[in-house]
């Protein structure tokens, strides 16, 4: 058998079970060939099944550490990796579970799973400093308007019709104190962001998310100022201003000329 | 910032991200450390914080398990160009990888899969592995693999196998000890017989291990877990390996199940107590 089939073969034995001719091209001295292929396919099912357990810890915690080994290996038949960097698995684990039918009265568990993805990522992301509120003091205020805000390369805003703040804070930690978070008392948004090393899970109202979310589409200062002002005609804009700063969530501001 | 060489009495210990702080701030009397290079190609991070720090104090070695030498999908090169940018920026000792596949058709397996040993196959690895060490422009060193089934149309020992992978490709070898005998054990052979065979002066590095015994209802496996200490049969092969392999630094690997980073001290001192067992001998 050439390298190449014996490849493709082997993968479709430890992906899917599937009965090849591999096997005949295994010596058995002892132990069939179909038991040894088992112990690669144990192998990497329990590999990959930790790494997503070590990127998805707070939807583990919540779904269980049994049902997420099988949510994983469900996953791995329909998703396997596709790159050699181990840390790249699990980008559409979210939707994955999103859609499983034996979570359907756990549907906050797709945001909580994007948060999670979110933390993993910025754990991951460039070193970048941040830059401060008084930044916006190098430009002109005439060009206010035209300023582009960019967002540290760690930032990823999620939103949820689910309270996934109070959700996240109560199942990632471990002691099972605190109050029950009521998943029906209304949505929350979070932005996820690295300062130094440190990943932070900050809880953010629907002003700032819509802020962060009008930056994502690279709209200018003004043009965001008027969309918000239209949206949430209440919203205070210098606080929300001040505090996305605060949080460390701006890179870099340029002019557009 | 400088090449830190690696002396070949050097015992060293295998980095993992559980043992960073202890590391970083509490300066263990380690020869040198060795790390997954796949673990630094995120951009930044606690991980690159610390690996820059241990780097200024220590030796480094690379060792990977994704680039999927044996593979017969083209070489992937934005894993190539990623492990050439951490070698630019830290400048490791050493740089390695695996005699084995881990992916086909663009899906990777995450596992260091077996290989015939056949003369496609070696063919087949030594330009895979020139095209690597003309792209990092450097000699890198190959592991051989642990493995749990053997191949009908595999027509060489395996020791053969490996050495003449070396010598065609100019590569040198990561020999593990453990591996060795995990083989020796699973495929029958003799795994003296097995250092004999290796020229010492193709082989750049040693790794000893810890390993698991597998029942089986018809016979028993050996799995190389890497999940707890070097067992009594590996440290005799290791010490008859220190002797023939004089010019290779040695290191203790240990991946799941990860004690007290004492524990790891400690296997490093069983390891130099053999080598000094050796040098005694030989003086």
């Amino acid at each position: 058998m050439q390298l190449r089939e014996l490849q493709q073969q082997f993968a479709q034995e430890v992906l899917f079970s599937t009965v090849t001719d591999l096997r005949e091209t295994i010596q058995p001295h002892g132990i069939e060939p179909h038991r040894r292929l088992q112990i690669y396919k144990n192998n990497i099912d329990s590999t990959l099944a930790e790494s997503l357990q070590n990127v998805f810890p707070v939807t583990c915690a919540i779904v269980g550490e049994e049902f997420f080994k099988f949510a994983a290996r469900k996953h791995l038949a329909e998703n396997p990796p596709t790159s050699g960097n181990l840390h790249d698995y699990g980008k559409r684990f979210p939707e994955f579970i999103g859609v499983m039918k034996e979570l359907a009265e756990l549907a906050y568990v797709v945001d909580i799973a994007r948060m999670d993805w979110a933390c993993h990522a910025a754990f991951h992301s460039v070193a970048t400093a941040s830059v401060p509120l008084n930044v916006l003091t190098r430009f002109a205020s005439e060009d206010h308007e035209r300023l582009l805000l960019i967002l540290h390369p760690s930032v990823t805003a999620v939103s949820s019709s689910f309270p996934i703040f109070d959700i996240w804070t109560f199942a990632g930690q471990r002691s099972g104190e605190g109050e029950v978070p009521d998943i029906n008392s209304g949505g929350q948004s979070v932005v996820i962001l690295r300062n130094d090393d440190e990943t932070k899970v900050i809880h953010i109202d629907d002003g700032l998310n819509f802020f962060i979310n009008q930056i994502e589409q690279q709209n200018t200062l003004g043009v965001i100022i008027s969309s918000l002002l239209e949206a949430k005609p209440d919203y205070n804009l210098q606080s929300g201003l001040h505090r996305i700063f605060e949080i460390g969530a701006i890179a870099e501001v340029t002019v557009i000329r | 910032m400088s090449t830190n060489p690696i002396p070949a009495s050097a015992i060293g210990i295998g980095l993992r991200g559980e043992h960073y702080q202890e590391v970083s701030t509490g300066s263990p009397k380690v020869d040198w450390f060795e790390v997954h290079s796949e673990n630094y190609f995120g951009q930044g991070g606690i991980a690159h914080t610390c690996l820059s720090k241990i780097r200024d104090s220590y030796p480094l070695s690379f060792h990977g398990v994704g680039l999927s030498i044996g593979s017969t999908d083209p070489l992937n090169q934005a894993h190539l160009t990623r492990l050439k940018e951490l070698i630019d920026q830290y400048q490791p000792a050493l740089v390695s990888e695996h005699l084995s596949w881990s992916s086909v058709e663009g899906i990777y397996l995450h596992d260091l899969l077996p290989l015939p040993m056949t003369s496609e196959v070696i063919q087949h690895l030594v330009n895979r592995i020139q095209q690597i060490q003309e792209y990092l422009g450097q000699r890198i060193l190959v592991e051989n693999a642990s493995s749990y089934l053997e191949f009908t149309h595999s027509h060489m020992p395996e020791w053969e196998f490996i050495s003449e992978i070396a010598r065609q490709s100019g590569c040198g070898l990561l020999l593990d000890v453990n591996n060795v005998f995990v083989n020796a054990c699973n495929h029958n052979f003799d795994p003296f017989e097995y250092i004999s065979g290796v020229s010492p002066e193709l082989v750049g590095e040693m790794h000893v291990a810890g390993h698991t015994v597998k029942k089986l209802s018809n016979g028993e496996i050996r799995i190389d877990s890497h999940d707890q200490r070097v067992c009594d049969e590996v440290w005799d092969l290791y010490k008859f390996a220190v002797q023939r392999y004089r010019h290779a630094p040695t290191l203790i690997e240990w991946d799941k199940n990860l004690p007290d980073f004492s524990v790891l001290l400690d296997e490093a001192e069983i390891a130099r107590s053999h080598q000094s067992e050796f040098r005694h001998a030989a003086a």
